[in-house]
């Protein structure tokens, strides 16, 4: 629906800097603003539903992200923000998070205090890897500007390149991310800082910190059946990336085909039957989870 | 679910944490971390005797939890601290539950509420002059507007007038029964309002009563 979408790109512009109850004013405030003035939106809007997918969420609590919604929404806000995520975290929960997210992409840790800090930026810049700039405090070295107000440009040999510094424009690599946390419980960012990143409030809350600490109890007190949860949670995982894989193939054969032949196609039926199989186990699943 | 039973530990483990991280603003010395919450709150379950009765074990696990991380923090604390700490810890405990509801910590913090139109029309007139100045009359008004146990306590204390100025003028009225019925009708959190608002400088004894009484001795004991 247009009015969720709308909803979803105001959430990620503005709610980053704020705890969950005020979030949620936020968004009740929007949604009869919408509804007022006739933009068609859902009955009860969740950034998570419009904006979240299953799948990369289920993997992101497996990265240690705590389950609760304030951190499931900072999750969302962090990876698709259009400015740089800038993560208000004095419990270092993002920053644990970020840490396990990519710890096979070789992200680079530096803060503005790191020697040489400029030349790991270059390098992840280059090289199209992950950065991660820890202990921001309240001043945010200009030399990196340009990352943040996203300058890069097309060269005339067309690749991406931005300018650092007053050198030469480096080549801007793909796969370059840059997150920043920063300790401080209450900082005050002044406008110039808030128009250049995405603010994330990740203080934790009560209903994350005692999903975390439940979480804590059961693996002391009955560990088969937290074991027994994370296993369900990695199978599930599992399942719902096969469906999709199967509903993609599924849609392809279809595309691929001419109308008539849909009938003779063996492999559109053989698929077919292999996802209803698929979904039959992860309803057998689904219940097996209710139990625990 | 099996999961869930274990909530009320997990709460409780959230509320101290939030008391800990609260005590930061009273001096900027008391930094801990959530990390070293949660190792104290991991050891603790690991020293909690077994039992295998479930509502046993939850309440033996509560019990030695909030008193490791009880313990574990205070040893940081100012001696002046120590009291506020434990008060903040029982309050926010029947806070969580509900026995103490959001107006009436909001009274004990901050006094008088601003009242309705209607409210201010139909303030009766001040029942002990003597004993109470305006200022905390309005305290109590705006406690009785909000607090349905409060009912009825002004017109007694005109009608009881000298049972009242003699709990009110007592050398320790925290320990003094209250007149009437008002002693079984009131919660232990409830009398200490009515303190706040005769004799604001004994609060701090009554305090260490309600930790004493819902939390136990060795809270009070530094």
């Amino acid at each position: 629906m247009i009015g969720d979408v709308f909803l979803s790109c105001a959430c990620i512009s503005y709610f980053g800097g704020f705890t969950g109850t005020f979030r949620n004013e936020l968004t009740t405030k929007w949604t009869f603003e919408a509804i007022e003035r006739g933009i068609p939106t859902g009955e009860e809007f969740s950034l998570i539903k419009v904006m979240g997918d299953p799948v990369q969420i289920s993997e992101w609590n497996m990265n240690k992200l705590p389950s609760d919604t304030v951190s499931l929404e900072n999750g969302i806000l962090t990876t698709k923000a259009e400015r740089w995520g800038l993560c208000i975290d004095p419990q270092e929960q993002a920053n644990k998070w970020l840490k396990n997210m990519f710890k096979n992409d070789d992200m680079r840790q530096i803060t503005f205090a790191t020697d040489n800090w400029l030349r790991s930026v270059t390098d992840c810049v280059y090289n199209g890897k992950p950065l991660l700039i820890e202990d921001v405090h309240e001043h945010i070295d200009p030399s990196i500007d340009s990352i943040l107000l996203h300058q890069e440009f097309l060269d005339e040999d067309g690749t991406w390149k931005i300018k650092l510094d007053k050198e030469e424009p480096y080549p801007y690599g793909d796969g370059f991310k840059l997150f920043m946390t920063t300790k401080m419980p209450n900082p005050h960012y002044p406008p110039e800082v808030c128009i250049k990143v995405t603010l994330i409030n990740f203080t934790v809350t009560s209903t994350g910190l005692e999903e975390q600490l439940l979480g804590d109890v059961v693996i002391k007190e009955k560990p088969e059946v937290e074991e027994k949860r994370l296993e369900i949670v990695v199978s599930m995982d599992r399942d719902q990336k096969t469906l999709k894989a199967i509903e993609n193939q599924i849609l392809k054969l279809l595309a691929e085909n001419e109308v008539e032949q849909i009938l003779d196609e063996d492999t559109l039926i053989v698929t077919l039957e292999q996802s209803k199989v698929t979904s039959g186990e992860i309803n057998v699943r689904m219940a097996d989870a209710e139990v625990v | 679910m099996t999961r869930d039973s274990y909530a009320s530990v997990a709460i409780r483990g959230s509320i101290l944490y939030f008391v800990i991280s609260d005590m930061a603003n009273i001096n900027s010395m008391y930094q801990n971390s959530l990390q070293f919450v949660k190792v104290l709150f991991n050891k603790a379950i690991d020293a909690t005797p077994k039992n295998e009765d479930l509502d046993i074990r939850l309440k033996d696990l509560i019990a030695t939890i909030t008193k490791a991380i009880y313990s574990n923090i205070s040893r940081g604390l100012f001696e002046a601290d120590k009291l506020i700490f434990t008060y903040l810890i029982a309050t926010s405990v029947n806070r969580n539950t509900g026995v103490i509801t959001p107006s009436g910590w909001n009274t004990l913090l901050r006094g008088a509420m601003p009242l309705t139109a209607q409210q201010k029309d139909t303030k009766p007139l001040n029942p002990m002059p003597n004993t109470m100045n305006d200022l905390n009359y309005a305290i109590l008004y705006s406690t009785v507007c909000q607090i349905e146990a409060f009912d009825g306590i002004i017109p007694d204390m005109k009608e009881n007038i000298d049972n009242w100025t003699n709990w009110a003028t007592s050398s320790n009225p925290q320990d003094e029964k209250l007149p009437g019925d008002w002693e079984e009708t009131l919660t232990d959190f409830q009398k200490c309002i009515l303190l706040k608002v005769f004799r604001p400088e004994k609060l701090m004894f009554a305090f260490k009563n309600y930790v004493r009484v819902h939390m136990g001795q060795y809270y009070v004991d530094s």
